[in-house]
């Protein structure tokens, strides 16, 4: 009896333990996520906001409505000729009439969307009616607001919350980054602006390029040594293992300059060849491989020579397709290492076409300034392909990772 | 399958959806174009100076099109800018322009890598002195002063008016009214950020000279006095060091009172404070304003380049340092003109009319001092000077000895003894 | 001796290939031409060797023929035509393939296979080592000014760096405190994971999903996390303003502080910003820990702890004389990777405290590498601090293993 009951309670000890673990873990995504959906002041408060707006059904019925009048449910936008009617309750709409703006960009020399927005005030008995125009026949794809609403009108609501209220003298001054922003417009907001202000669609472009290519040519070189050090005989072949193995020792960092050197020789710097031929070799790789091709049985190769099979022949069609677990390992290993780096690629590139994601993203760090709903939405575009990934693979993500520790 | 299947259809619909939206970027559909691109590689990692830029090229090259296009490239900060600018020079792929600091410009002329701009700007006659002399290097011009700001006095105008004092107009008067603020209020209202910008204030209108027959001195009496203010002054309880990130973004953790902040900021503080915000010019002495320091870039024109490249990017400079051009720029940005005709530029009034306190900028732009542009300023500034005053403000050391320290580790530097 | 014609021609040709390629880019100056005679020496050499040890044949013939001479008149020869003498030696197989040994034929195979991944290693990693090594012999290389030889110089001032010693101090602090932690908070949860529990799938997940989250993301949201006025950390403690990225002071030093002891300087401990940083980087690479651990768990056969439970152990004794033990070479293998990682730490700094914090409190030995050689454009200092950081992995490498080695009890 006594014995259940504390088999019971270590049970829920144990549960205990790795909920409240994994809860911690799991945190900093959640967050991560979480803020990516706030407007700025939403991100910027002092105790946090679980559920920002955006993730609130209401107000994506809102924004789908306003941004088919914008001209798609979807993603919105301001289309020639399109009006945008924005409905604002106020406790007294008699006290004071609205005045709305569409701020420019800094030192535009005109800006096209404010020239061409015409606005209009109706009032009604809950409040009042601000329409957007666009009196030209150009598309805009998004239509920010800047509304002030006399401080007398008493207590305010927009129907699409604001995305920023502030004090301004007599005035509230309320603040939409977007006023026709459609239903998916809305909720990711802050991922499509961060999707414009940086290229991170030709990021992702150089991040899969270098890594697919760093893990075809790594394997490709890697199988071929790990199969000749497993699987023929010659001479040397022995003390050559030794100094694969010793090339291990040497850290990165050591490589870092005269492999900065060399490529500015060869006029390789800010190309792709950079951020791929240097890692094309990997010692892990031949290491791990060689492991599989040991384990695999002598009567499959006695049998393929007999046939009359080369070398040539044996590795490709008996033993490369055997070690495809080993291959996987090794694929996700260096996918990740490529993928996730940050060091190499900053020092080799320069120009932006050059970056790979992270580097991208590290830049973009910078120039998104305080906006962190723009900064965690990239953040999250940035890990989504490997998490995606992971998702699919999670077996080979894990046994992988197991089999490296495996000496 | 179904996973496959959801994730495709979202993937399809995202890449619809942002392929569609995509802003046809201006700069890009021009450069897109355009037989020749000259790259400017700056270091405006976003907000309105970055706009500015982007904007000015795009006039440019509206009224260039038939020559080729303008490309702003943002390489971070400006220390990742000059890092990057190194890089360049190993990899072979300059750009055609870039930002640099004075001693940026003193260390590429040693690889005789610049362009001289003597004869290309039309009009070299309205450009700031100042500003010009500080790009003289034997006698030839090798930059073009572009986003220089200057310190200012940022203030609190409601907490002045609460406790009833006027602006300080002299560096005691500063001091003392600092003083009776703090009391008041209850806790330090001079903000400053404990590094060499800050300090440069107090050094220089203490008369201090970091050259010093041909040698630079960081332990100077004047230098010593100069850390000492400020390091009483937090001990005293009237200033308050800032050390994460600019001072406008710690406006909700006390009560703001001055700062001797660079003019660049303005905008920010502005957008930051929920107080009003009040500038001048420097407190000084004798009735005159206090120097302050420049800071901030030039645009320089690489010499071993493309010709055609080269002649678009002298092009470009000329337009930048017009009249309209640096009225639009310093409007939208609060840089200093460079271009002393600029205040009578449409834009630039617009803009005077709507903040008059902008001419405050202007203003100090006529008491300006310069640091020294030698090649090992920047690890001087930031490695050795800066890590001195952080230091002695935050109390590891005192003002003199740490003064000392990064006294014999200048000479050190300079004489190739440290690295 | 005939297993060394083929190895030997190939070695040639490649190395050939090497030079004529570094020559004509000018990686390597004119001081190399003597190489090339060497080359056309030994060319001419095994060229007879293998005529005389493999049977003969007109087109065998040829074939050794265009090897000896396009190797002797090899720094002459065109740089598009730097690969003949590697088709020489495919056509000298070719033509005596059928009727060597196998033992020859494999010679052969097994060195082709093997040089591309030599031929990567020996441009991208050996040779530079010892490039890194040579130029830190110089002064100031760089690409801008000039440079001449000082010897050791750059080591000496390196000595009496303070920065790399901070540097240094924090890499120890690192060392001394994310490993251990590691070691110890993944076992806990790895042998936790092992108790037969539900939802193993959904647990493994949620701690392995920061390993493989990219560093630059996770730092970027660690900074969001730790944001002085709005992060969530401040909130959660109830500690508003406080900046735990920008505060140098050491956590030995600040929680001795109420004390009344006022400690500074190394026995301060790593400050509050690196503390933060090393806080992220556990929660980083945790999850890689437990998956290892897991497996090493795993591994330990059923029959010893059915052994302890029949001598009468409890839980806690048999994780104590049985996991414990025979986990120790995972714990080991967990030990060495996390040392020689702390030297490499570099991506969560540069983004969480891109200038090396307050004080050069967040300073490690990658980053200053990074500064030295990338943003002052010093590759000489840089590379004798990479040179010194070698070292000191290698030594550290060797004592642990010297120390820990006698301790691991080896399975099997």
């Amino acid at each position: 009896m006594s014995n259940s009951i504390r088999a019971l309670l270590s049970r829920t000890l144990i549960y205990f333990v790795l909920t409240s673990g994994a809860v911690v873990m799991a945190f900093p995504f959640y967050w991560m996520i979480a803020t990516s959906m706030k407007s700025p002041q939403e991100a910027q408060q002092a105790a946090p906001i679980w559920f920002p707006e955006r993730t609130i059904p209401h107000n994506w019925f809102v924004a789908a409505r306003l941004g088919q009048e914008g001209g798609n449910y979807l993603w919105g936008g301001f289309k020639g000729g399109s009006s945008v009617t924005l409905h604002l309750a106020v406790s007294d709409p008699t006290a004071g009439k609205p005045r709305a703006r569409i701020p420019k960009p800094p030192a535009a020399f005109s800006d096209p969307r404010s020239d061409a927005t015409h606005i209009t005030y109706s009032r009604d008995s809950t409040g009042w009616n601000v329409t957007f125009k666009n009196s030209s026949t150009k598309d805009f794809n998004s239509l920010p607001v800047i509304l002030y609403v006399p401080k007398k009108c008493g207590k305010i609501s927009p129907r699409l919350p604001a995305d920023a209220i502030r004090s301004h003298g007599n005035y509230w001054r309320l603040e939409w980054v977007n006023i026709a922003p459609g239903l998916l417009g809305y909720i990711f907001h802050n991922y499509r602006a961060a999707w414009r202000a940086a290229p991170f669609a030709r990021y992702f472009f150089v991040s899969f390029l270098t890594a697919g290519l760093q893990v075809l040519g790594g394997i490709l070189f890697a199988t071929m040594a790990a199969f000749a050090f497993a699987r023929i005989r010659f001479p040397g072949r022995d003390t050559l293992f030794m100094l694969f193995v010793a090339t291990m020792m040497i850290p990165g960092e050591v490589l870092l300059i005269p492999n900065y050197i060399l490529l500015a020789k060869l006029g390789w710097l800010d190309t792709f060849y950079a951020l791929i031929v240097p890692w094309l070799a990997s010692v892990f790789g031949i290491f791990l491989l060689r492991q599989f091709f040991l384990s695999l049985p002598q009567d499959l190769f006695d049998a393929a020579r007999i046939d009359g099979a080369s070398h040539w022949g044996m590795l490709w069609r008996i033993a490369f397709p055997l070690a495809v677990p080993g291959l996987v390992t090794y694929g996700i290993f260096a996918f990740l290492g490529a993928y996730n780096a940050l060091l190499w690629p900053l020092i080799v590139t320069q120009s932006p076409e050059m970056r790979t994601i992270q580097v991208g993203l590290q830049a973009f760090i910078g120039e998104a300034g305080s906006d962190y709903g723009q900064l965690m939405a990239a953040s999250t575009m940035a890990i989504m392909p490997i998490i995606i990934g992971y998702f699919f693979a999670q077996r080979h993500f894990i046994q992988g990772i197991a089999r490296s520790g495996i000496k | 399958m179904k996973k496959v299947f959801l994730i495709s259809a979202l993937a399809v619909l995202l890449s619809f959806a942002f392929a569609q939206q995509k802003a046809a970027d201006v700069l890009k559909a021009q450069c897109a174009k355009a037989a020749v691109v000259a790259d400017l590689w700056h270091g405006f990692r976003g907000g309105a100076p970055r706009a500015a830029l982007e904007n000015l090229a795009v006039a440019f090259n509206k009224s260039h099109a038939d020559e080729g296009c303008v490309r702003p490239i943002n390489q971070g900060g400006y220390r990742d800018l000059s890092t990057k600018i190194k890089a360049a020079f190993a990899a072979g792929n300059l750009p055609a322009m870039a930002q640099a600091f004075e001693n940026n410009i003193a260390l590429y002329l040693q690889a005789d890598a610049l362009q001289p701009l003597d004869g290309k700007l039309s009009s070299i006659a309205e450009l700031n002195p100042l500003f010009v002399n500080a790009v003289r290097f034997d006698g030839k011009l090798y930059g073009l002063p572009f986003n220089k700001s200057v310190q200012i006095l940022y203030y609190n105008r409601d907490l002045l008016k609460k406790y009833g004092y006027a602006l300080p107009r002299s560096l005691n008067d500063f001091v003392s009214t600092a003083k009776k603020l703090s009391k008041a209020a209850g806790e330090p209202v001079y903000w400053f950020r404990p590094d060499t910008s800050t300090f440069a204030y107090w050094f220089f209108n203490m008369g201090g000279k970091y050259v010093i027959d041909g040698k630079v001195v960081v332990n100077s009496p004047q230098a010593v006095m100069a850390l000492t203010t400020l390091v009483n002054g937090v001990k005293d309880g009237w200033a308050k060091a800032i050390t994460s990130g600019y001072i406008n973004q710690n406006f909700g953790k006390g009560v703001y009172g001055f700062s001797t902040d660079t003019s660049a900021g303005y905008s920010y503080y502005l957008r930051a404070a929920k107080f009003d915000l009040g500038i001048a010019t420097l407190p000084g002495s004798g009735g005159k304003p206090g120097y302050g320091l420049v800071q901030g870039t030039d645009l320089i024109v690489f010499k071993d380049i493309d010709a055609a490249k080269q002649k678009l990017a002298l092009e470009f400079l000329d337009f930048v340092s017009s009249a309209k051009a640096q009225a639009l720029f310093s409007a939208a940005t609060g840089y200093v003109p460079v271009n002393l005709k600029a205040q009578d530029e449409p834009a630039l009034q617009d803009k005077l009319m709507d903040n008059p306190d902008f001419k405050v900028v202007i203003e100090q732009g006529n008491y300006a001092v310069f640091e020294p542009a030698i090649p090992e300023w920047e690890q001087i500034r930031f490695d050795i000077l800066g890590q001195a005053i952080t230091a002695a403000v935050l109390g590891k050391a005192t003002p003199k000895a740490a003064l000392d320290k990064a006294q014999k580790q200048v000479d050190d530097l300079l004489a190739g003894r440290i690295r | 001796m005939r297993g060394y014609v083929f190895p030997l021609q190939l070695g040639l040709a490649v190395l050939y290939l090497l030079l004529k390629t570094a020559t004509n880019f000018s990686i390597v100056g004119r001081e190399f031409s003597t190489a090339f005679l060497l080359l056309g020496l030994l060319g001419v050499g095994v060229g007879y060797f293998s005529f005389r040890a493999l049977p003969p044949s007109p087109l065998n013939s040829a074939g050794l023929l265009l090897f000896a001479i396009t190797l002797l008149f090899g720094s002459s020869l065109p740089f598009s035509l730097a690969v003949v003498p590697l088709i020489a030696v495919f056509i000298s197989y070719a033509s005596s393939r059928n009727r060597v040994p196998e033992s020859v034929s494999s010679s052969f195979w097994g060195w082709l296979f093997v040089w591309p991944a030599l031929a990567m290693m020996l441009i991208w990693n050996i040779f530079p080592s010892f490039f890194a090594l040579w130029i830190s012999l110089f002064d100031k290389y760089n690409f801008i000014g000039k440079s001449s030889f000082v010897g050791l110089l750059n080591y000496h001032i390196l000595m009496r760096d303070p920065l790399f010693w901070r540097a240094l101090s924090n890499t120890f602090w690192y060392v001394v405190i994310t490993v251990p932690t590691g070691i110890i908070l993944g076992t806990l949860i790895a042998v936790l994971l092992n108790e037969k529990i539900k939802w193993l799938g959904l647990f493994r997940t949620a701690y392995f999903l920061p390993y493989i989250t990219a560093l630059t993301a996770a730092a970027a949201v660690w900074q969001w996390l730790y944001h002085p006025e709005f992060g969530f950390l401040n909130w959660l403690l109830g500690t508003s303003g406080f900046d735990w990225l920008h505060t140098p002071d050491g956590v030995i030093g600040l929680a001795l502080r109420p004390l009344g002891l006022h400690i500074t300087g190394f026995w301060a401990g790593p400050s509050v910003a690196f503390s933060a940083i090393m806080l992220m980087t556990i929660w980083h690479f945790l999850g890689y820990n437990i998956v290892i651990l897991l497996a090493g768990l795993q591994s330990i056969p059923k029959q010893y702890y059915e052994a302890a439970e029949l001598d009468g152990a409890g839980w806690w004794q048999k994780q104590r004389f049985v996991t414990w033990p025979l986990l120790s070479p995972t714990t080991f293998f967990l030990a060495i990777i996390g040392l020689i990682g702390s030297f490499q730490v570099f991506t969560q700094v540069y983004v969480m405290t891109p200038t090396g914090g307050v004080l050069n409190d967040t300073l490690t030995i990658a980053m200053y590498l990074y500064n030295k050689g990338f943003r002052d454009s010093d590759f000489s200092y840089a590379s004798a601090l990479a040179v010194t950081m070698f070292l000191i992995i290698l030594t550290l490498t060797l004592i642990q293993r010297k120390v820990l080695e006698r301790k691991v009890t080896y399975e099997q």
